[in-house]
């Protein structure tokens, strides 16, 4: 058997192992490229034999430029492959976000200045009192509010957004806190009102001075 | 048969049989088959990853949880493309043109030598493949800027428009002179304009068109309205 040919039969074993391997424990990324730097390693030494072992001129120089082309290009796909692997992913979850936070402030934020609006034009002295006036749909059980997709859709449905509130009268001080199943927050370890760890969450609030809305995390 | 010539119809063969065979193979396999033996061949099988990826995210953005990447036809396909291509390919046109010394000038290379040109030339369209997604890539990346400032701007278009409806909460409705700069908010990268209304309680703000550089969205704050905004076009 030439070397040549050990070569190859090394080359398919060793890449066999490389990829399927990881590829089992669901590792595809380091299976393929393991898979790529055996590939590569492997087209290396093509070039070498043909180098050591071609007389031809011509020959030597057309497997060596085919070779070695194939070796670049799959080196720079690997590279442009790996560099956009997550971009879907972060792309989708920004857009997640977007739509968490748009749909928890145009439900929530416009409750509250509603409250706060009937609050200055009525004659009630208490912000809570003209939360539970205004919305008490939404004020549910267990410090649970119920947003506009609780109310409207059955309990089959799951928007992967979490609703709570709290009240103060000492302060006069209505506050809802929304977390979400799916988007991340800023900071990873953040501890979530919910008991979550690193999602993004919002806090709503509303009292005398106005309707305030920030996002903790 | 001069060498010139002998080695023009030996490429000649080669280009027939990446054509032919190219041409039988999705005939005969088409796409839609669920082995399709064609994933064998694939000069980028990094694309299947970045597919099985793109549903993963998909998946994450559903709420649901992703598949885990398991072995199956379309993982397995990835390793039989980079041996078929990458490995036996070309090694046999290497050791195709390693016989062909050892024999007489004037016949044809070896079988083998032509098996591993063709699948070394199909091998080789990696090289549009290439072109083709970095192109598609920055694409995307600039059709993704664009939408990440249109998302912006209706960001902070609902923003500015809680902001005016406190602001005409607690002055009671908004006068001739009110503007944007009249809610104080800091760090806002777009230009919002106000457009009056018949009625002095509400207002209309209207955000740029990032595209035209005209008017964009607009939306109608109401205070004193359950509705407090609506969005207008």
């Amino acid at each position: 058997m030439s070397n040549e040919t050990k070569l190859l039969i090394g080359a398919i074993l060793a890449g066999s192992i490389a990829y399927l391997v990881p590829l089992y424990f669901g590792s595809i990324w380091l299976g393929y490229t393991l898979l790529l730097l055996i590939t590569i390693s492997f087209l290396g030494s093509l070039i070498w034999f043909a180098r050591l072992n071609l007389e031809s001129k011509i020959s030597r120089r057309v497997v060596i430029g085919v070779t070695g082309t194939l070796l670049i290009c799959n080196i720079l796909l690997f590279v442009h492959d790996y560099n956009r692997k997550d971009y879907q992913k972060n792309i989708l979850l920004e857009i997640r976000k977007i739509l968490d936070t748009g749909i928890a402030r145009s439900d929530v934020q416009k409750e509250l200045t509603y409250v706060f609006s009937r609050y200055h034009t009525g004659d009630r002295n208490s912000v809570v009192e003209t939360a539970r006036d205004v919305m008490p749909e939404r004020l549910g059980e267990d410090g649970i509010y119920l947003s506009e997709f609780d109310l409207e859709e059955n309990s089959l449905n799951d928007d992967n957004t979490n609703y709570f509130y709290e009240l103060d009268e000492e302060a006069d001080e209505l506050r809802v806190i929304v977390v979400t199943d799916v988007s991340r927050g800023e900071n990873p370890e953040f501890k979530n009102y919910d008991g979550q760890v690193g999602r993004l969450e919002m806090e709503f609030t509303v009292n005398k001075q106005g309707v305030g809305y920030e996002v903790r995390n | 048969m001069k060498f010139e010539i002998k080695t023009l119809n030996e490429w000649l063969i080669v280009v027939l049989i990446v054509i032919v065979s190219g041409f039988a193979g999705s005939f005969y396999w088409g796409n839609g088959a669920q082995f399709n033996p064609g994933y064998f061949f694939n000069p980028n099988p990094g694309v299947i990853i970045m597919g099985l990826e793109t549903v993963a995210a998909i998946d994450i953005f559903s709420g649901t949880v992703p598949e885990e990447i398991s072995m199956n036809f379309e993982t397995v396909s990835i390793l039989i493309s980079i041996v078929l291509l990458l490995m036996i390919g070309p090694w046999l046109f290497y050791t195709g043109y390693k016989q062909d010394e050892n024999n007489d000038e004037s016949a044809l290379k070896p079988w083998y030598w032509f098996l591993g040109s063709s699948l070394s030339v199909f091998s080789l369209s990696s090289i549009p493949v290439l072109i083709i997604s970095f192109t598609v890539f920055q694409n995307t990346q600039s059709s993704a800027e664009l939408s990440r400032s249109q998302d912006l701007v209706r960001q902070e278009l609902q923003h500015v428009g809680f902001r005016a409806a406190e602001y005409g909460i607690l002055e009671d409705g908004f006068d001739e002179s009110f503007s944007v700069s009249d809610l104080d908010i800091d760090g806002l990268k777009f230009e919002y304009k106000t457009e009056k209304t018949a009625s002095d309680s509400t207002v209309i703000i209207v955000a740029p068109n990032l595209e035209t550089g005209g008017i964009g969205n607009k939306i109608e704050v109401m205070p004193f309205s359950p509705e407090v905004m609506t969005y207008r076009n």
